[in-house]
């Protein structure tokens, strides 16, 4: 499995050099790579599904759990299956497609890179990995919307889908972070044995809510669902793809995944089956209001999406079944619609329904029937496979433990929408009586079919023998939960409840086709729109724009003192806050001894500090600063520290000694504060004072216990045979600390010479 | 001792950040160098204070029974020196901003 994902990688970056030779023709060579992939997978299937799942296992870092394990079971076959299998098509049909596009190449590339990640996401069973593709795939789906990147829509959709994913999956880490200190799992397979634990876990609920936010994203849930529709400005191919097959199915396959160790508890139920009840009415509303092809068919994505959302809620047996059906329905007829609407647009140079030529049906009969073949399976009609995932999702609802009746309106509300746009997908869009436009129909090549009609008539084939895709499904939901039964499913059930909800429905889509068909399509209300969850996000997104961008320039000044400022303040509350709050203030007043010298050593040094603050003389300054350092001298001299006491009036007198050097080519004045900043940096400056006092006070509450201390004392002249210990220290123990440092005093040399030299040249070249 | 000089390491780090929020290049960079004073009898102090009686061993090589923590000198001696370091750097750097014409102080950096 990783020589799959690893091959579909390397020959996404040889792709250039394909279409160097290859020219427009790469995409059909390409095409070759999913569809090996597709018959390897489907070999595994019929020689070795007996002993499923298969695992691989390479050792990464096995320290971090984090190992390259992949896992092919019924559920990732069946996802993989449809990636590749749906892939090949969608290569052939972008070979049209894209076949004078300005960046061939590059568009090739990132759609594979996207499907290796797609194959990565589905195989992978360690979560670190799996995280890792999420983010691959939310990145090449970026790259693949902002595709005509010179369209400042598309970037703007690229962008929200991005974004949306992305926290999204940032959530998702933390839901799987939150499950592996719950069990120290790190396989995905591995957790359904702590079902148990983690459901009656304390952090359950934070789980299911990260987990859930992330699948939800990825998946279009109402309210995330906006990224999808405008994410069709994605060249056709990939809207094609990523609603069928990738993408999308995602957030479906983490459902899936983990509704054996998450599921089947109330919170689940009513978490999933609310949230996909929204959103599959919203999409579908939403979709029998467009006017746009693609727009149409993303809502009905979304509505989709929230039906398998609601299946794995509800989690019964026929719902896992109904629900696995379901995608596969789903991606036959979505791939071959998207497809189809892209051949149309090329033909017609067009996306609108109500700017398609009129009897369309005459024109381009091929496209018509292959639309009538999808959309009745879209619209659930017999003997079409999504029928058969009707019937299954109707079956599932009857026989729901909870909210039966509610779940069964809701499905119906929306098989009627579906067939209602299925009217609009054939009826309206092919049959129109008067339009004002003219247009010239563009030819396109035959094959540009074949693609399209693959998936179309695979929605017949299937619709007719339900009963070859049986075992798949089965082997599907098996891995889902293992104490299910084989299944077999059949076109015909015989009459029941489900089957006359169902014709129902179809009398109901067609009455509301009728009814509806003269009213406008976009949504009217200036005030609702408003409130769209698409305005929140750009609301959202313009505010945190304008915030950044205040922020800069409030904190961003330019200035070097306001840089030092908010750099001050920053530690006075940073620290100050930690150090109130979590440590407290202590003094140890026992420890107080006040000698009447130190104290008059200290009022020399707080004498000569507030003359270098108010005198406006710099030599005046300079000179009280030199007093500062002579005291804080005889400060160290007299605590023990005779070393630190030399170097310290070494350092300090040549320290003044150059400021006294460079002192005569400088203004003497010093430019004063003003009485608002005097007032303003008096107050930070003290308040930095008063923290550090107060944390040295606590600091030496405790007496000190130093181990090291003891070590010098007794290795120092055994060892480095030296009796003073500081020195001993820096030249024998801690050696390489005063190499270091001697290197940094070198550089500093190198670059104070350079800075002398370097006005030297320039006066050089001033008096020439 | 400890009492006066953590009093005294807080006076210097206000003197330090007064003067570094300072609009004169003199200034700032004085206030550099009391922030480096500062924080080395930060550390000093921080190390416990032992009167009068320096890190030495006597002639057999045997330590006093109270003496100074060798370990935060060795420290602060190692931080003085670079300190010194960078003071002289930005001394020079500051003289080479004062070379160019219309810089007078801090805030024209920004031109």
């Amino acid at each position: 499995m990783l020589i799959c994902i690893l091959s579909v990688v390397i020959i996404a970056f040889l792709v250039p050099l394909l279409h160097r030779f290859l020219g427009n023709k790469t995409a059909f060579a390409l095409a070759i790579l999913p569809f090996t992939i597709f018959v390897w997978l489907l070999i595994q299937y019929l020689n070795n599904s007996a002993s499923f799942p298969l695992k691989e296992l390479y050792k990464w870092n096995p320290y971090f759990h984090l190992n390259l394990a992949f896992y092919l079971d019924g559920l990732s076959l069946l996802f993989s299956l449809l990636i590749s299998g749906i892939g090949t098509l969608i290569y052939i049909y972008a070979g049209f497609y894209m076949k004078n596009a300005a960046y061939y190449s590059r568009f090739f590339m990132i759609l594979t890179l996207f499907m290796a990640s797609m194959l990565g996401l589905v195989l992978a069973d360690n979560w670190l990995v799996i995280i890792v593709f999420w983010e691959m795939t939310s990145i090449t789906s970026f790259l693949l919307i902002g595709y005509e990147n010179e369209q400042e829509k598309a970037r703007a959709a690229a962008w929200q889908g991005l974004l949306v994913t992305a926290s999204g999956g940032l959530a998702l880490l933390a839901g799987m972070v939150l499950m592996a200190i719950v069990t120290g799992e790190y396989s995905i397979s591995g957790l359904a044995q702590y079902s148990g634990l983690l459901t009656e876990h304390n952090l359950y609920l934070p789980i299911l809510l990260c987990v859930s936010f992330g699948a939800f994203t990825k998946s279009a849930q109402v309210p995330f669902h906006f990224w999808l529709p405008n994410a069709m400005a994605a060249p056709t191919p990939v809207s094609a793809y990523l609603h069928s097959a990738t993408m999308v199915k995602a957030g479906i396959y983490f459902f899936a995944r983990f509704s054996n160790s998450l599921g089947n508890t109330i919170e689940w139920q009513i978490l999933l089956c609310t949230v996909g009840s929204l959103t599959m009415v919203t999409g579908a509303v939403m979709a029998f209001r467009s006017d746009n092809l693609k727009k149409l068919l993303a809502y009905s994505t979304i509505s989709a999406l929230g039906i398998m959302v609601v299946t794995f809620g509800i989690g019964t047996e026929a719902a896992i079944y109904a629900g696995i059906a379901y995608i596969i329905a789903h991606a036959f007829y979505k791939s071959s619609l998207f497809m189809l609407a892209g051949i149309i647009d090329k033909q017609t140079g067009t996306k609108l329904l109500s700017e398609l030529p009129q009897l369309l049906y005459r024109k381009l009969p091929l496209a018509f029937v292959l639309v009538l073949t999808a959309a009745f399976s879209l619209g659930g009609i017999a003997p079409f496979f999504g029928f058969v995932g009707k019937e299954m999702l109707l079956e599932m609802t009857l026989g729901a433990p909870f909210y039966s009746m509610a779940l069964t309106v809701v499905i119906l509300l929306v098989g009627t929408i579906f067939v209602a746009i299925l009217l609009i997908l054939t009826h309206k869009a092919f049959f129109k009586k008067a339009t004002d436009k003219k247009t010239d129909l563009q030819q396109v090549p035959k094959f540009f079919y074949l693609a399209p009609a693959v998936t179309a008539l695979a929605g017949l084939f299937f619709g007719l023998f339900p009963d070859a895709l049986s075992d798949l499904i089965s082997q599907a939901s098996i891995s889902i939960d293992q104490e299910l039964p084989p299944k077999h499913l059949a076109l015909w059930h015989g009459w029941n409840l489900a089957l006359l909800l169902s014709i129902f429905s179809i009398i109901a889509g067609v009455g509301l086709y009728y009814w509806n068909i003269k009213k406008s399509y976009e949504l009217q209300s200036e005030f609702l729109k408003k409130f769209t969850p698409s305005a929140i996000y750009d609301k959202l997104f313009n505010g945190m724009l304008r915030l950044a961008e205040w922020q800069t320039r409030k904190i961003q000044t330019g200035y070097l003192r306001y840089y030092a400022m908010f750099t001050s303040l920053t530690i006075l509350l940073l620290t100050g806050f930690t150090f109130l709050f979590k440590a407290g203030i202590r003094l140890n007043i026992a420890t107080i001894d006040i000698y009447v010298f130190e104290v008059l050593l200290g009022i020399i040094v707080m004498m000569a500090l507030g003359f270098t603050l108010i005198t406006r003389s710099k030599i005046a300054a300079l000179l009280s600063l030199s007093i500062v350092g002579i005291a804080i001298s005889i400060i160290f001299l007299e605590a023990g520290a005779p070393d630190l006491a030399i170097t310290f009036f070494l350092i300090d007198t040549l320290t003044i000694t150059i400021f006294v050097l460079i002192l005569h080519k400088l203004p003497k004045k010093i430019i004063a504060k003003s009485i608002f900043a005097k007032y303003r940096d008096a107050f930070i400056s003290l308040g930095i004072g008063l923290l550090v006092t107060l944390i040295l006070f606590s600091l030496t509450y405790h007496p000190l216990d130093s181990r090291l201390k003891a070590y010098y004392a007794e290795n120092s002249y055994t060892l480095a045979k030296g009796k003073n210990i500081v020195n001993v220290i820096l030249v024998d123990f801690r050696v390489l600390d005063t190499f270091g440092e001697i290197i940094v005093l070198a550089i500093a040399a190198l670059g104070v010479f350079a800075l002398v030299n370097f006005s030297k040249k320039k006066k050089k070249n001033r008096t020439l | 001792m400890e009492f006066l000089l953590s009093i005294l390491t807080g006076l210097l780090f206000a003197a330090g950040v007064y003067l570094l929020l300072h609009r004169d290049f003199a200034k700032l960079v004085m206030g550099i160098v009391i922030i480096g004073n500062a924080t080395a009898i930060f550390i000093f102090v921080a190390g416990r204070i032992v009167r009068k009686s320096a890190p030495f061993l006597d002639e057999q090589g045997v330590a006093p029974d109270t003496f100074a923590d060798p370990v935060p000198q060795a420290l602060i001696l190692t931080a003085l020196v670079i300190g010194f370091g960078i003071q002289a750097f930005a001394l020079l750097l500051f003289k080479k901003v004062y070379d160019i014409p219309d810089i007078e102080e801090v805030d024209d950096l920004k031109k």
